[in-house]
This record gives structure tokens, sequence and C-alpha cells, in this order.
């Protein structure tokens, strides 16, 4: 119960904003951002879990997976902004520069 | 090192890093090499397989909790020798490819090969996360080597929605490490109310990475928008590799939390994909999004198949037969699918129209394209002698042996439904064509999409082997057999 729990709630709460941001935005970095709200609140509620009910030393196991979600979040985030450097310069410079989200808009 | 599992996982791998080193000339016949070279390891692999569950391997000698185990099932060996077929196809295909970013493109298709490999063999949920998110990155870069304004957006979307779901998943996997303190398939257990969360999110999560209904949003246009030479890869491969976790997640995870109920929900899904696919690519004038809804309608089966493998719904017999006839079926779409969408490319590139009013007299001008579209599309109805009709009778069997008669309906119906779509497009290939066109034909493009479709037809005949290996090491109890 108490500060682990919390946290783990505040976790899915974060979780759950991120994917209301993802559904919603339309702006290509604002849903960038939102997957890595999503991101943060899984992180968070993993951290939590680690930290068990504070008796014992953190378990490793959450701490590393969290680790490694961490560099795969940052990743990811660097392949998306790229691409939406070269999507803005494709369409700078291109003819049709209307219509953008005709598309887009979630989900 | 001549382990052949390990081979068979580190090859691609390899030959995705190699392919940056050798000239670029050389990059496409070192893929081409990979991938045969992972095909022949996969099937040397088949002979190890234990016939009572999954061959387990831990690697590096160290045992699950503490060390990451493979669990090699016949179902996720069959789709690595398939996925390492039909990337020796596309590479095949791509051989003379105008404007193709060599080295990119065979370094990320051979880097999805590896990931699919990890996704089919892995028995550690932590592990497969990560190859869920290499297949991701994967398939997102692949997407992006078309590099107009179309497919860069359908790309970034692509990237969202996946890396939505895989943090989805991510989460139910840290709730079935909460609760069992493992992250190997057979050591996560539990019938609560927390399991049962973790599979919900799991699968949402898994869903939304294989652009299953109705989270299948970023799915057309990205498959659609895609170069030929990427879209059979996406539509074929990558989407099988998300439902095969999302199977074993139900069967053999947390099979206490998989209710009937939730599993006939899945189903009822299912049925929907295969309605809402179907109407959307009998309403689209195009022909790559076509066979892009299509996808999305047999994406529906799989998920059918879920409430015919969870023992608890519908017992152990039926549960064996639906799984050998998911594995199968899943084969099969993984190769028809690769052939329908590599003839739609050759035909789309020698007519110059996208639209299926512009591809009339295809079938004289490329009779090899036009007869690997034919073929595959028997393939995919499931008509007898193809492999597809094998998958779909063992899931009728199945649906017979629950005693759930009502799945045979989509699983039959859906047939026709995949029959007016596919023939809806053909028929165009048949009518005359402008008298004064012509057609710059390629043979060598053209034979990968005929080759692929005639061994989706021909190995119906040879089906015992195949039906043997899925059947070994399925991961099943009949525990919980109601």
């Amino acid at each position: 119960m108490t500060a682990t729990l919390t946290y783990q709630l505040a976790g899915a709460a974060i979780f759950a904003i991120g994917l209301v941001g993802l559904v919603v935005a339309a702006s290509l970095i604002r849903r960038l951002i939102a997957a890595n709200i999503v991101g943060a609140g899984a992180f968070l509620v993993l951290i939590a879990t680690a930290y068990g009910d504070g008796s014992a030393p953190p378990d490793a196991v959450p701490q590393a997976m969290v680790l490694t979600g961490i560099v795969v979040a940052v990743s990811i985030t660097a392949l998306g902004l790229s691409m939406v450097v070269r999507l803005h310069a494709v369409e700078s410079d291109g003819h049709d520069a209307s219509s953008d989200d005709a598309r887009g808009g979630g989900a | 090192m001549s382990d052949p599992v390990t081979l068979m996982l580190l090859l691609p791998l390899l030959g995705a890093v190699l392919c940056w080193l050798v000239p670029a000339s050389l990059a496409r016949p070192v893929a081409l090499l990979v991938s045969v070279a992972t095909l022949t390891q996969a099937l040397r692999v088949t002979a190890g397989l234990p016939a009572d569950g999954p061959l387990r391997v831990p690697l590096g000698g160290w045992e699950a909790p503490a060390g990451i185990e493979l669990s090699i099932t016949g179902f996720g060996l069959l789709m690595v020798a398939v996925s390492a077929l039909v990337t020796a196809a596309l590479v095949v295909f791509a051989m003379r490819e105008p404007g193709l970013p060599v080295r990119a493109w065979t370094s990320l298709t051979l880097l999805a090969l590896a990931a699919m490999g990890t996704l089919y063999t892995s028995g550690d949920l932590f592990n497969i996360y990560v190859g869920l998110e290499l297949l991701g990155v994967a398939a997102v870069g692949l997407v992006a080597t078309g590099s107009d304004r179309r497919t860069l957006r359908a790309g970034i979307r692509y990237l969202t929605g996946a890396f939505a779901g895989s943090l989805a998943y991510l989460m139910g996997v840290a709730i079935l490490y909460r609760t069992s303190g493992s992250l190997a398939l057979h050591q996560v257990d539990g019938s609560g109310h927390a399991e049962a969360a973790a599979l919900a999110l799991i699968t949402v999560g898994l869903m939304l990475k294989a652009g299953a209904f109705p989270v299948h949003f970023w799915l057309p246009v990205a498959h659609a928008a895609s170069p030929a030479s990427v879209s059979p890869l996406l539509s074929g491969l990558v989407t099988k590799a998300s439902i095969f976790v999302l199977l074993r997640a139900w069967v053999e995870a947390v099979p206490g939390a998989a209710t009937p109920a939730a599993a006939t929900l899945v189903g009822i899904l299912g049925c929907a994909a295969i309605l809402w696919g179907s109407l959307q690519a009998l309403l689209s004038p195009h022909i790559k999004p076509i066979i892009a809804y299509s996808t999305v309608a047999q994406l529906g089966y799989l998920l059918v198949g879920v409430p015919l493998i969870v023992v608890a719904a519908a017992g152990y017999e039926a549960a064996t037969l639906a799984w050998t006839g998911l594995a199968i079926y899943c084969a099969a779409h993984a190769i028809a699918k690769s052939a329908l969408f590599l003839s739609a490319g050759v035909i789309v590139h020698a007519m110059g129209s996208t639209r299926i009013d512009g591809l009339a007299g295809a079938a004289g001008r490329m009779p090899m394209a036009t007869t690997a579209w034919l073929l595959a599309t028997i393939a995919l109805i499931g008509l007898p002698p193809s492999l597809g009709f094998v998958g779909k009778w063992y899931l009728l069997l199945a649906a017979l042996e629950a005693g759930q008669w009502w799945w045979l309906l989509p699983i039959a119906g859906g047939g026709l439904l995949t029959a007016a779509v596919l023939v809806r497009a053909a028929r165009r290939f048949f009518t005359p064509a402008p008298e004064d066109m012509v057609v710059e034909r390629r043979h060598l493009r053209e034979a990968p999409a005929l080759v692929l479709a005639l061994v989706a037809v021909v190995t119906g005949f040879v089906a015992i082997p195949i039906i043997e290996l899925t059947t070994a090491g399925a991961p099943f109890t009949a525990e919980l057999e109601p």
C-alpha cells in the first residue's frame, strides 16, 4: 500500500493521459511527445514495482527493463523527429503543402 | 557457433551489418545468401524439436528466471522459415529495382528478419518487447525508404501507433512481473484481476502493433504507400509476428486469465475485421489499398482463432487443432500476401497506374504476374489444394470439435469476401487494353511473385509434414479443460 501504490497509480494515470494525447493530437511532434508521456507512465509503474514495500533492497530486474525502455524510447523519438524534419523539408520545397492533415488526425 | 538455433538467429543480424561493409553492388547478393542460409538453418532446427512442448534453450547457460530462454515451437519455426523464404524472394525482386537505397534497404530488411526470428523463438516477455521495438524501427525505416511526402507521413503515423502499442505491451509485462516475479512465458501464471488486466494490455498493445481491427488506423496507408519492395514484407510478414506473440500470451503466459468471455470478444472483433476490411477493399479504386485492406480482413481470421485456441473455452483437442490451423493459415497468408503485393508492384510499375481501372490488359502483357495474382488469390480464399485451405480446414475442424459452430460462418464466409475483393481487381486485368499500349517486361521482377504464389498453392499437397511440425512443440496443457 502507500507510497508504492501511489506511484503505481500515478504511473497508470500518466500512461492514460499520454494515450489520450496520442489520439487527439493532430501535430506530429505533439504525437511523439504524447508517446513519450505514455512511456514515462509505464516506466514509473515499473520503478515503483522495483521499489516494492521498501523493506528489501529494490529489485534490479524492473530497473534494467526501464533502462532498456528509455534507450528504446530515445531512439524511436530520434527516428520520429528525423522523419518529421525530412517531411518538413520535402513539404517546404514541394508544390503541395495544403491538406496536410487530411489523412492525419489520430485514430 | 555451428548450433543451428544460434545461426538461425544470428545470421540475419550479422548480414544486416555486413550490408554496410561490402560494396553497395554486393549488398543484395549478400542479403540473398543470408536469407537462404537462415531458411536452411531453420529447417535444420526442425529436426531437434521435441514432440511434447517447446524446445527450451537457456542463452549462455543461464536458466529462467535469472536468464533469458528461447522457447521454440513448431509454429514459430515454420514462421521463421517462411519469413526467410519471402525475404529471399523479395531480394530477388529488388535486384534491379531502380532508385532503391540499396544498403539501407537490404540492411533494414535483414534487421526485420532478425527481429522476427526473436519474436518467433523467444520465451522471455521482455526479450519479446525488445524484439517488437526492433521490428517496429526496422519496418518504419523501410517505409521511409520511399521518401515522398505521403510515405513519410504514413511512416510517422505507423511509428507513433507501434510505439504506443509496445508501451501498452510493456505495461502488461510489468504487471505480470509484479504478480509472478518472472518474465519467462512458462513461469508467469495466475488467474486474478491483475493478470486479466495484463492480458488486456498485452492484447491491445499487440493489436496496435499488428494493425488489427479496430486499431488498424495506420495500416492501410502505411502498407499501400510503401515502395513495392517493402509492402510485401510489411503486409505478409511483420503483421504475423505480433499476432504470434498475442496467441502465445493467451495460451501460454496466462491461460488462467484467458476467460471464454474475453476470448469470444476477441473473436467477435475478428468477425468485425473481416467485414470492415473486405468492405473497404471492395470500395477502394486503387490496387494497393485493396490488398492492404484485405490484410485487415485476414488478420481478422487470426483473431477468430483466439476463442478456439483457449483451452478453457474450446477444450484441449479443439485447441490443438486450432493451433495447427492458425500456424498453417499464418504461413499460407504470409506467402500468398507477399506474392500478391509483389505482383501488384510489377503490374503498377509497368502499367503506370495505381487505379484498377487503369490496369486493363495487364493479363495479356504480363502473364506471369497475373498468374501469380490468381494463384495467390486461390491460396488466400482457401480453395483446395492450397496451403490456405489446409489452415482453414483445421480451423473448421476445431470449431466443430469445440461445439462452437458459429465460428464456421466467419471462417467460411470470409473466404467468399476475399474472393469478391481479389477477383474484382483481377477482372480488370482481363479486359481489353488500349491498342497502342507498350509494356516493358522484366522477367526477373515477375518471377519471385510467381514462385511464392506457386509455393502457397503447391505446399498444400505436401501438408502432412507441415501439420506434424506445427503440432510438435505446441505450448498446451489439458489442465484447464472445462
